[in-house]
């Protein structure tokens, strides 16, 4: 078997001396999407700006294709071909829709060709190519952040609650781009969702974070899953 | 504590004629002084954020009221108090003038700090060309002043400053020094809790020029001489090179570091002329490089560390919750029956048409959903109702009141509250000083007290127990999780007692049982407190719960607006906007 895209082993990381991830271990293999869930606060963007290289790690390793990555600088982290998209504002306001999609890509003779195949998703990218990134409504920027991770052609996607704002047929279609793109490049994805039915809808395999511990994981479709999911995430 | 300090403070400077060498005490009057301006830099810039050149022209106009009145009025105890009142209202009135230019509604901070920029290279000149009534490049010097012994001085100088340390430190603990914290933070989200932040520049600006005034009337009244320098933009300068070494936003740090720097440098110019310059210059660079909080944090550091308290954890106590004694939203039971009337309303950004003609009317008790595909102009529609600049044409009335121009602050006192898209609060303070800014409104905050309790209306007080919030009150804003800034925006809009409430996807980023909870909190707004709610959102099932009304846009245009029934199941919204999603091998969410 070849190396995971993503492999985490007894992660501990925070914020000055407060542990928000306690030993988390954690594996994402290549053409496989990995959802993590959980409520408000237990460390699920802490665990990806972790693996990205923006906190610094306290304990374990995190390595990416078989090579060791603890603590590299997030740039480097994003050279091995890994894309990220934050919760937050995360697009260049002030540069054009073209602008934003185009600045990570080394390469742009496959500009169009995947534009052509992300447009499948978000139709009314190609057509508001000039406009301002700033100036596309909260929903729209979620869709020109996501296209823009998929058009670096990532092998691994790092993916932090990007239905946030996004109209329901959008998020159907996105699921349906999400998928295909897994099974056609072999991307890994590693997910995080409070929409539990779109986890669910595109994820193989699933971790439940709780107070910064992975306390439930399973694979999506096997019995019980929704029943013991679901009694994770109540109050 | 503050009182420990002042009081050591007040015994060295008692002492300090008797043990140091004169020509230190004359160098530290002058230090006592800048540092007194320093000070106000400090509240201005390290605080509110206002980076400000132009203190030096505030402390021109004390040091030159003394200079004018003593050389060509006389002298005299009646004359002193004309020029002390000359040079506070004068500098004030400059003061006000200036902030009026640099803080009008939506002016750039970059703007303002050009015109603070302007202003000392505008009065230097003044006085460079007032011929002998200003002295010109000399200045005027040889008046008589009063007849005090240096000894005293240092004490009037002294004193002077610790008491002014220690109020300014009162005060920016204070709830109302909060707000200044909240202004350089976030001020969009400080014009939406209804905070004029206009209005509080200008008086704070106001204020610091008086002080500003007070301590060049001093600086002239001992040094006997007064001079365009004093009043310039290189002194201006300077003030904020002493507050960004010492520690900005620290208002020790500055103190200390302009009384360290001023009199080393008295010192070692002139065995060093060109040198010290240099080496000023070089420390600045490191400073800003190596320690971009000034010097001061390494002296608290040290000085927690003998005391023994470790971490940056906060150590006040957490205020108290409660509710608000009286029924809240009271008022508006017998208002008239419309919250909200817009009609033909229109936005357009150059030839892009984002609303294009949009009329409705929703009353009070009603929870109102907004549906759309991503770019139907959902936020657009929000912002234009709770701030009168953004629409391009057409009428919002709240509560029987035209909107017309006004900025939010305005909206906010007809009863609008709007929560943002993405969680739009406060980063550096914490969870309930955030919430008291959002009262600030309401109950005026006290200028040198912090309060224990922390009033709130029943309905956001259950927004923060229901995401746990309530133990998290002195937790820093950055610490927390995506859903529970949007909690907290969420909570902070509920403390202003709207009447109109406009919500921006509350709750993104919450579980679905905190959805649910907040769904109810919603509705038991609406109907028991008569709230008129406009809620975007794209859960569909979401709206269909809680909604007594929708309505759909789509390309700028209102397209449905109806019932739950009619509009949620229409065919039309299936086709522009739901979708049905099934779960992988079958499972079931």
């Amino acid at each position: 078997m070849s190396a995971a895209a993503l492999e985490v082993t007894a992660l501990s990381s925070g914020y000055g001396e407060a542990l928000v991830l306690r030993d988390v271990d954690l594996s994402v293999q290549p053409g496989e999407i990995f959802a993590l869930l959980g409520k408000n606060g237990m460390g699920k963007s802490t665990l990806l700006k972790t693996v990205m290289g923006f906190i610094a790690i306290q304990k374990g390793s995190v390595r990416l294709f078989g090579v060791d990555r603890t603590g590299q600088a997030p740039h480097r982290i994003a050279r091995s071909a890994v894309a990220y998209t934050p919760q937050e504002q995360a697009l260049f306001q002030d540069l054009s829709v073209r602008d934003n999609l185009e600045l990570g890509l080394r390469d742009r003779s496959h500009f169009d060709e995947d534009l052509g195949r992300i447009a499948q998703a978000f139709p009314f990218l190609p057509t508001r190519l000039a406009q301002r990134a700033g100036t596309l409504s909260g929903g729209e920027q979620k869709m020109l952040l996501v296209a823009r991770a998929l058009m670096a052609r990532p092998k691994l996607m790092l993916i932090d609650e990007i239905t946030e704002g996004m109209q329901p047929s959008v998020i159907e279609r996105l699921a349906g781009v999400l998928r295909a793109e897994c099974d056609r490049a072999g991307t890994a994805m590693l997910l995080i969702e409070q929409n539990v039915q779109f986890a669910l809808a595109v994820g193989d395999r699933y971790a439940v974070l709780k107070r910064g511990e992975i306390v439930d994981r399973g694979v999506v479709g096997a019995a019980g899953t929704a029943v013991s999911i679901a009694e994770h995430l109540a109050v | 504590m503050l009182g420990i300090w002042a009081i050591v403070a007040l015994v060295l400077v008692a002492v300090g004629p008797w043990v140091l060498p004169t020509y230190m005490v004359n160098g530290l009057i002058r230090a006592f002084l800048y540092a007194a301006v320093a000070l106000t830099v400090d509240l201005l810039w390290g605080y509110t954020g206002i980076l400000t050149f132009g203190q030096s022209a505030f402390f021109g106009i004390g040091a030159y009221a003394v200079g004018l009145m003593f050389t060509h009025v006389g002298f005299g105890p009646g004359y002193a108090t004309m020029a002390f009142i000359g040079a506070v209202v004068g500098a004030m009135l400059v003061a006000a003038i200036v902030g009026w230019l640099a803080f009008y509604h939506g002016a750039s901070p970059l703007y303002g700090s050009v015109v603070t920029l302007v202003l000392p290279i505008v009065v230097s000149q003044i006085l460079y060309s007032g011929g002998n009534f200003t002295g010109s490049s000399s200045g005027l010097s040889g008046f008589e002043s009063f007849d005090i012994s240096i000894e005293t001085w240092f004490w009037i100088a002294g004193t002077f400053l610790v008491l002014l340390t220690a109020l300014a430190w009162l005060f920016v603990h204070s709830d109302a020094g909060k707000v200044l914290v909240a202004i350089r933070e976030n001020e969009q989200r400080c014009e939406y809790v209804g905070i004029d932040v206009s209005r509080v520049k200008i008086l704070l600006m106001v204020v610091c020029a008086g002080v500003a005034a007070v301590a060049g009337y001093m600086f002239a009244g001992v040094q006997m001489v007064v001079a365009p320098e004093y009043a310039g933009f290189v002194f201006g300068t300077e003030l904020l090179i002493w507050v960004a070494l010492g520690g900005r936003g620290s208002l020790i740090g500055p103190v200390l570091g302009t009384l360290v720097l001023d009199v080393s440098t008295s010192y070692l110019s002139g065995n060093l002329p060109f040198v010290w310059k240099l080496i000023i210059g070089v420390a600045f660079v490191v400073v800003i490089v190596a320690l971009p909080q000034g010097l001061m944090p390494l002296i608290t550091g040290f000085v927690r560390r003998l005391m023994g308290r470790g971490g940056a954890a906060r150590s006040e106590p957490a205020p108290m919750l409660a509710a608000v004694e009286e029924e809240p939203f009271a008022g508006l039971q017998g208002a008239g029956s419309q919250a909200l009337a817009l009609a033909g309303v229109r936005k357009n950004f150059g030839s892009l048409v984002v609303l294009d003609g949009i009329d409705f009317v929703a009353g009070r008790g009603e929870l109102l959903s907004l549906v759309g595909p991503n770019g139907a102009g959902k936020t657009t529609l929000m912002r234009c109702i709770a701030d009168g600049g953004e629409r391009s044409g057409g009428s919002v009335r709240v509560n029987d009141h035209d909107i017309e121009r006004l900025p939010p602050y305005a909206c906010v006192g007809f009863g609008v509250g709007r929560k943002f898209q993405n969680a739009n609060v406060f980063d550096s303070l914490s969870v309930a000083e955030a919430l008291r800014i959002a009262r600030s409104r309401l109950e005026r905050p006290s200028l040198l007290r912090r309060a224990d309790t922390l009033l709130l209306p029943e309905a956001a007080l259950q927004v923060i127990r229901a995401t746990g919030l309530d133990r998290d009150l002195q937790r820093e804003v950055r610490h927390l999780s995506h859903g529970e800034k949007q909690a907290l925006e969420l909570a902070m809009v509920l403390a202003l007692e709207p009447s109109v409430l406009l919500l921006d996807e509350p709750t993104a980023g919450l579980t679905k049982s905190e959805r649910t909870l907040i769904g109810g909190i919603l509705v038991d707004l609406a109907r028991n407190h008569r709230l008129c709610i406009l809620l975007v959102e794209h859960d569909l099932d979401f709206v269909r719960e809680i909604s007594s009304r929708v309505i759909v846009m789509h390309q700028g245009r209102i397209v449905l607006d109806g019932t739950v029934e009619a509009v949620v199941d229409s065919e039309l919204v299936r086709t522009i906007y739901a979708g049905g999603m099934t779960p992988r091998s079958g499972a079931v969410a």
